[in-house]
């Protein structure tokens, strides 16, 4: 049977197998191929296309980094030969439990509460979870109370150091200095000189990495990244603490006396641009700036808060207009105490006539019309030129945070007459207190703006010191007109109202100013908040120290000249009796 | 009868003990010497590892001192700063009733000059 059937089973032609087995061959290599073509496509995606997601993703799988924080650079006011030192890094301890170590937590969460003044019940909240590893009880604690707490020998009770930016004179110079506060990267200046040298204070971090076993301990065997931290510059500010410390004492007393808002005053060398003092009150303690409650107290007022200036603005338009030569100090015109233009009606203070007048008198007796009458012979275009050229509408440059460049907008459109009109009185534009300090300082420094500066040395983490030099923006007047309104301003001490900033013994000018505010969310200007202002500089003959006083919302007072002129006067003599300056002039008794 | 050269008897077996006497005593010295070396190179590099080892010890610890002293250094001069605080010197001055000078002369001391009448 079976013969028969392999006798009838129909024979294979070899050429056909044959053909088939190749077919499975080919069949079996396109599978290889592609299998292997799906491999080295995938391989590529990964190592290639991939490469750095995956060797990132590896590299934080293996290694291990860590931030190695540079020490902050100090801050240091000018003491004499001295510096003294207004911020600096210090140690403090952190007092922190183990809870599983603690024996008796009742008698530790009392005897924590006791010392360190922290609730009892939060305490023993925090020392009733056995497992937590580590809890914090209170940051920065004194060496008093971390003395005691170790006379105590409390089982699981430990401290460790950590370091926090302290400023010594407390709120000495504190608007000037700022502060620090949190960030991601470590402490970063927020205000103050803190902030606007955030960059060279701060150093740069550096980083260890390495890699690092299974269970994320360091391998030490292994190479090690490691970038050396670099510590910051540590500053010397041009402040001289006695003279902040004074001008402070002297706003303070004074903003008391007149009972206004804030007192605020700078003191400039007019030759270097180099701010001695810079002080407003009421100031704020940077160690404990969470608990001020206006924000408002960190901002300094003497660059980021710009006011219409009002009279104090008459000498730089004489100044304009002296330059120009359209007027000269004897120059006459004719005061009808009147001038109307575009509907308006500007009269003179307490509407005031007074006639024939030289330019002198318009100054010592702050007369409007006088320097409209100025402003007028100069011209639109050449008036907002030069009181640009002042540097007023621009940034001083002073490097300190929130400067604000002020605003001369009204005078972009030359055909309204009545802006230049009441800009040359210092309504409608307005100024920094440091813009019209060195506006001042140029006429004091024959004719020459300085750039203001707040960093005298600096000094790198290898004690290398670097003095900061003074810069000069730009001659703005001849000497002669610099000269000239010198004489000008003293007339205006010895003559007109800025009598009480006199210092007996010394040729001392400048000029007072009573400006109006103006009102909130409506046109026109409030009836009853004024702000008093005197700018000055003494010696007249040999000019050292520029001054500007601000008074905001003197309450007691409605001039300039019984606010802001005296205590223009308290801080200059303060000032040539502190700098040694010898008398000029016979001191009457 | 044969003679006997002096080489030949130095050939002989009382002749090779002879001279194996005489290397074996210049080897035993030489790995007497050698032994000697090693022992004393030991004790050098022991002592050496050992004075290396006190010395980085020493460094650390003077190190450890220098960062003490720098920080003892800071907090003293934050204290000097404290205590220089001119609120704080005025605060002293009214404690001792010490009174505010109204006018204030400036004397020039010239050089070269004890005393005038």
């Amino acid at each position: 049977m079976s013969a028969l059937r392999r006798a009838i089973r129909p024979q294979k032609n070899p050429r056909i197998t044959e053909a088939a087995s190749h077919w499975r061959l080919y069949f079996f290599r396109g599978a290889l191929f592609l299998v292997g073509l799906v491999i080295i496509g995938r391989l590529y995606a990964l190592q290639v296309v991939g490469r750095e997601k995956w060797v990132a993703m590896a590299e934080e799988q293996h290694m291990v980094a860590q931030a190695l924080r540079a020490e902050r650079g100090s801050i240091a006011l000018r003491d004499g030969d001295l510096t003294y030192p207004v911020a600096v890094n210090r140690e403090y301890k952190l007092a922190y439990v183990i809870p599983k170590l603690v024996e008796d937590v009742a008698g530790t969460a009392v005897a924590l509460s006791a010392v360190l003044g922290v609730e009892e019940s939060l305490i023993r909240e925090r020392l009733s979870d056995r497992a937590d590893p580590f809890e914090v009880i209170k940051k920065k604690i004194t060496p008093e109370e971390e003395a005691k707490l170790k006379e105590l020998k409390l089982k699981g009770v430990n401290f460790l150091p950590e370091i926090y930016r302290y400023y010594p004179g407390g709120e000495l110079a504190s608007k000037v200095i700022g502060f620090v506060g949190p960030s991601d990267l470590g402490e970063i200046g927020i205000y103050g000189v803190e902030a606007g040298w955030n960059g060279e204070l701060h150093g740069r971090d550096g980083t260890i990495s390495q890699e690092r076993d299974a269970a994320g301990r360091w391998i030490s065997l292994t190479d090690r990244d490691h970038v050396e931290p670099e510590d910051g510059d540590s500053l010397v500010l041009t402040i001289d603490r006695v003279v902040q410390y004074e001008v402070e004492k002297i706003l303070a007393e004074s903003r008391e006396k007149f009972n206004a808002d804030t007192a605020s005053a700078i003191v400039l060398e007019p030759k270097t641009g180099k701010i001695l003092a810079m002080a407003s009150v009421p100031q704020f303690n940077p160690n404990e700036y969470g608990k001020t409650e206006d924000i408002g107290l960190f901002m300094n007022p003497l660059i980021s808060l710009p006011y219409e200036s009002g009279s104090v603005m008459k000498p730089i338009t004489m100044a304009i207009g002296i330059e120009e030569g359209k007027v000269n100090p004897h120059t006459e015109f004719v005061d009808t105490g009147v001038v109307s233009e575009a509907g308006y009606t500007i009269q003179n203070a307490e509407g005031k006539v007074y006639g024939r007048s030289t330019m002198t008198k318009v100054l010592e007796e702050s007369i409007n019309t006088g320097v409209m009458y100025v402003e007028r012979l100069v011209g639109h275009a050449a008036f907002r030129d030069r009181l640009r050229s002042f540097g007023f509408g621009s940034k001083t440059g002073v490097r300190l945070p929130a400067e604000h460049p002020g605003n001369l907008k009204n005078l972009d459109n030359l055909k309204s007459t009545i802006q230049f009109l009441t800009a040359s009185f210092g309504q409608g534009i307005t100024v920094t207190p440091l813009q019209l300090a060195l506006a001042y300082a140029t006429l004091a420094n024959d004719g020459i703006l300085m750039k203001p500066q707040i960093v005298n040395q600096r000094i790198d983490r290898d004690g290398n010191i670097r003095p900061v030099e003074p810069e000069e923006v730009r001659r703005v007047l001849s000497q002669e007109t610099s000269r000239a309104m010198g004489e000008m301003l003293r007339s205006v001490v010895v003559n007109g109202h800025g009598k009480r900033a006199d210092v007996p013994g010394y040729l001392v000018g400048g000029k007072t100013g009573t400006a109006q505010v103006a009102k909130t969310g409506s046109k026109g200007y409030d009836e009853n908040i004024t702000i008093g202002s005197f700018v000055g500089y003494a010696p007249i003959n040999d000019p050292r120290f520029v001054i500007v006083v601000k008074f905001d919302n003197p309450r007691d007072v409605q001039w300039a000249e019984s606010s802001a002129a005296p205590t223009f006067g308290a801080i200059m003599r303060f000032l040539l009796s502190y700098a040694k300056v010898p008398t000029t002039e016979p001191i009457k008794k | 009868m044969r003679l006997y050269s002096e080489r030949s008897i130095m050939n002989t077996k009382a002749g090779r003990i002879k001279r194996f006497e005489a290397h074996a005593g210049a080897a035993h010295v030489a790995v007497i010497a050698l032994l000697a070396l090693s022992l004393f190179s030991a004790g050098l590099y022991v002592y050496a590892v050992n004075r290396s080892a006190v010395q980085g010890y020493a460094i650390r610890t003077l190190e450890k001192d220098l960062k003490e002293l720098k920080k003892a250094n800071a907090e003293l001069r934050v204290r000097e700063a404290e205590a220089k605080s001119l609120s704080r010197v005025e605060e002293g001055s009214n404690e001792l009733r010490m009174e505010k000078a109204d006018t204030l002369s400036i004397v020039n001391i010239r050089t070269n000059e004890i005393a005038s009448r």
